[in-house]
């Protein structure tokens, strides 16, 4: 039996890329929802467990816009969240990257996530 | 004019594996998204799996890679079925690509549905693609800082694979270490060693599917009732 194979044509491709499409493609839907001629400014927010990489999403982001003249004068505005947990033991708040993922105040490893997942659109300035 | 929208950027992918999950549920298809960097062995341990799997398990194989149908004939020549994704340069499948594929297969004809992913840690943790879990597989070849480095896969997993254990002899892996950095990203991350070569963890790895088909198709039930 020969396997059925399938070329994906329109998928996304590599990490910040897709990311930019998805923005983008939000962006438009928003222009249009707002009849808004173009867009001045986009925010998001990355948090640092995403592995999003904010140059290269700046760099996605400029290259997907070339052509487009509602986006011609919009800037992407990257907000970078850290990853942030709170001890479950102890209720400190802290980075466990910076402290080899033990709470610095009791050592325990047990925590909730407080931020660090974020892949967010947050909003948008048009005119 | 500011306009607050406050989406999650994939949320049009999140949509689409709501649906494949809907999906998915209606015919009880239980599913599992195996995760790795590349050579970590993913289709061998698919090839195990698949062969000491009990026969009544009626599965399909869904595998996503950039180039080449080697691994989907990998699949059908131990005699399963399967079907690959050639994503062409894409690093991950995405829920669109899975639902499209779901379209097309007889669901009520499986009780599994197996995706496996086009190797890379950082993509697919990002994509929903309507999967019940998350199997992460790591092998002792790699760095034991792995999970480190990568944290939202091995946050997001439920199963992470110690694959390659027979190995661990020859090799400087921190094997304790390794299990540490997994368990303090997610304590709630279950941990079986295998090995393809000596057969060791595939009992366990098939158990812990089994008890995970036998969870899902009683919470479907009782939603359904």
């Amino acid at each position: 039996m020969q396997p059925i194979t399938i070329m994906e044509s329109d998928v996304d491709f590599m990490h910040e890329l897709s990311m930019a499409k998805n923005i983008i493609d939000k962006a438009q839907k928003v222009l249009k929802e707002h009849n808004a001629q173009k867009a001045l400014a986009i925010y998001v927010k990355i948090g640092e467990l995403s592995s999003v990489e904010k140059e290269s999403l700046e760099f996605c982001y400029g290259v997907l816009i070339k052509g487009m003249q509602e986006f011609k004068e919009c800037q992407l505005i990257i907000e970078q969240v850290k990853w942030v947990v709170r001890c479950n033991e102890c209720e400190s708040i802290y980075n466990p990257n910076e402290h080899l993922l033990r709470c610095p105040q009791c050592q325990s490893q047990d925590y909730i996530l407080v931020s660090g997942n974020e892949l967010d659109f947050v909003g948008m300035e048009v005119e | 004019m500011k306009i607050q929208i406050e989406e999650k950027i994939l949320s049009e992918n999140d949509k689409l594996a709501l649906e494949n999950r809907k999906l998915l549920a209606q015919h009880k298809v239980y599913s599992f998204n195996i995760i790795s960097s590349p050579g970590s062995g993913k289709t061998s341990i698919l090839e195990t799996f698949l062969t000491e799997l009990p026969k009544h398990h009626r599965v399909f194989v869904l595998i996503g890679d950039v180039q080449t149908e080697n691994d989907a004939m990998r699949i059908i020549k131990a005699g399963y079925k399967a079907r690959q994704i050639i994503t062409g340069g894409a690093c991950h499948l995405t829920a669109k690509v899975i639902g499209r594929h779901l379209n097309e297969l007889d669901l009520h004809e499986l009780d599994m549905l197996v995706i496996e992913n086009v190797g890379n840690l950082v993509c697919p943790a990002a994509y929903d693609l309507g999967e019940d879990d998350k199997v992460v597989v790591l092998s002792v070849t790699e760095g034991e800082d792995k999970p480190l480095k990568y944290p939202s896969i091995f946050s997001k997993a439920s199963l992470m694979l110690l694959h390659k254990i027979d190995l661990l002899p020859y090799l400087k892996f921190d094997k304790q270490k390794a299990i540490e950095c997994a368990k303090a990203l997610n304590p709630h991350l279950h941990i079986i060693e295998t090995s393809c070569f000596s057969g060791q963890g595939f009992k366990e790895f098939i158990a812990w599917i089994s008890s995970r088909l036998q969870e899902k198709r009683a919470r479907v039930k009782n939603k359904g009732d």
